[in-house]
């Protein structure tokens, strides 16, 4: 941006400011945020929307100016990390770079730059980002090819950086996530020789001791969560308990459901499901339908190598149905109309965040139809 | 069938395009098809490149029939499923699927045009007679000499009153 510009925008910002003074709202906030973002000062764009969200958390413009603006600082940096690095490689540059794309979620790239860096004499700690990068992939794709190579790379890291806690404590998150209880056991006891006495690690190592005894190798745990696409860990946050999430999910649920050409709007967590559109048997094939969709597109989508899905989208001559699916749950939207608007695409992920933001509990196990 | 596939291919974000039948076998695939970021494993499973994606969408379509049957939606005619390391979109139609893969951040939207081009392009080739086919192993009915002749006009067999006797 050239001088002049930036110094006729100059009132612009002077006015922003002004207005956000007098009064606080988030309109006032985006307006200069906005103005700065106009400017390419993505740092004060950062600072601004992380103050309105402090005061209006969940506001989803805010939010969304943000990360774009954090991703364009992201870039920026990225960019100037791999100019330096290609001028004067040292290991503190690698480490940042792989780091801030691990970030980014750039996972590939990261485990370039960790193996380059490997190359580069980086040794122990490029191994142990490699691990990582690679660890990250296993959550995405559930290979059990990926979980294997993290744990070659974590033995290799252990050697090269001994004493180094970093290592084990990859090796047991794996193991705990896949429930390989005896192998997160034998990482937890490896870890108790480095700090005797941890009060944390004692707690959980006897809580492994106890899940150790029926526990499946890691081979096995391995193909099991290959299978069913899902981490025991994931299982486990999932079991039911008694919430009240559903009461704030219901109003934004019906909102969707009055939309024009609207036949039914779904939304999924654990065991429960509630559907506003179809009534009695109907709401709960069309609930089960979406679950068995989801699951198969997770499982093509894990074998096609394309990570973890974000959204599906399925149009024929019923309409067309969009379903938002996470890790958690999954709302989805059945319309006449052969693709949906933006506004409703957006609601739908809304949707499934605020199922997330309420809280880990999932709803009650029994099959809510409304 | 690269008048088929050449546009979509030049489509920014177009990783790759694959057109197959409905159960799963590859007929033409243009871009880079390696499943790169998938398991080495599937070498032995499913192959790599235009045999996988195909047989694997193909699969896919197949195993969403159960469930769209319990709510009695037919076979979807277009799905898109859009991950964290790409967008897969299928476009079914009657004797074809044509796959797309696109790399994260190409819109799907931007290939709904194209891909339904391609897809009216593919029935306009299908319709096409086939001015250089090979000749056939058995004489036609029209050329032959012989009893069957006589019933050339016949679809399948003659009628009854027209049999000697």
């Amino acid at each position: 941006m050239s001088l002049i510009d930036r110094w006729l925008a100059r009132p612009r910002l002077r006015s922003a400011r002004q207005k956000l003074a007098e009064e606080s709202s988030a309109r006032n906030y985006l307006v200069l945020a906005q103005e700065h973002a106009r400017l390419g000062e993505m740092l004060e764009v950062q600072r601004v929307c992380d103050e309105a969200l402090s005061l209006f958390p969940g506001h989803v413009e805010l939010g969304r100016l943000y990360e774009r603006a954090r991703a364009l600082v992201s870039e920026d940096r990225t960019r100037a990390l791999t100019r330096e690095l290609r001028e004067a490689p040292r290991p503190g540059l690698y480490r940042e770079l792989a780091e801030l794309l691990l970030s980014m979620g750039r996972v590939e790239r990261a485990e370039e730059v960790a193996a380059e860096w490997l190359a580069h004499n980086g040794e122990g700690a490029a191994q142990l980002l490699r691990a990582r990068a690679r660890y990250q992939r296993y959550l995405a794709d559930r290979r059990r090819e990926d979980a294997k190579l993290v744990l070659e790379l974590c033995d290799s890291a252990e050697k090269l950086l001994p004493g180094d806690e970093a290592p084990l404590r990859l090796r047991l998150e794996l193991c705990s996530a896949i429930g390989a209880w005896r192998d997160a056991r034998r990482a937890v006891s490896q870890l108790l020789e480095q700090t005797p006495g941890d009060t944390v690690l004692e707690s959980r190592f006897r809580t492994l001791n106890s899940l150790a005894e029926h526990a499946p190798t890691v081979d096995v745990a391995l193909r099991d969560v290959e299978r069913s696409g899902k981490l025991v860990s994931e299982e486990r946050a999932r079991r039911p308990t008694v919430s009240s999430n559903s009461r704030s999910i219901r109003p934004l649920l019906k909102e969707l459901a009055a939309g024009p050409n609207v036949q039914a709007a779904i939304f999924e967590r654990g065991a429960t499901a509630l559907v506003q559109g179809p009534k009695g048997a109907t709401a709960e094939r069309t609930a089960r339908a979406v679950r068995q969709i989801v699951e198969k597109s997770r499982n093509t989508a894990r074998r096609l190598g394309a990570g973890a899905p974000q959204s599906i989208e399925i149009e024929g001559d019923f309409g067309c149905v969009m379903i938002a699916p996470d890790e958690a749950g999954s709302a989805a939207l059945w319309s006449t109309r052969s693709s949906l608007s933006t506004a409703q695409r957006q609601a739908l992920f809304e949707l499934v965040g605020a199922g997330l933001d309420e809280g880990e509990e999932a709803a009650p196990a029994a099959e809510t139809n409304e | 069938m690269n008048e088929v596939l050449d546009p979509l291919l030049r489509i920014p974000g177009v990783r790759c395009v694959v057109l197959g039948t409905p159960d799963g076998v590859p007929i033409a695939s243009g871009g880079d098809v390696n499943l790169a970021a998938a398991a080495a494993e599937l070498d032995a499973d499913t192959g790599r490149g235009a045999e996988a994606v195909c047989g694997l969408c193909a699969g896919w379509l197949a195993s969403l029939a159960p469930s769209l049957g319990l709510v009695a939606w037919d076979l979807p005619q277009r799905i898109v499923l859009r991950a964290a390391r790409g967008t897969i979109v299928v476009r079914r139609n009657s004797n074809a699927l044509l796959i797309a893969m696109l790399d994260p951040g190409a819109q799907a939207e931007d290939l709904r045009l194209p891909m339904e081009g391609a897809i009216a392009r593919l029935n306009r080739v299908a319709r096409r007679p086939r001015l250089n086919a090979p000749a056939p192993a058995l004489p036609s009915r029209e050329s032959s000499n012989g009893a069957a002749s006589e019933h050339a006009g016949h679809d399948v067999l003659p009628f009854a009153n027209e049999l000697p006797g």
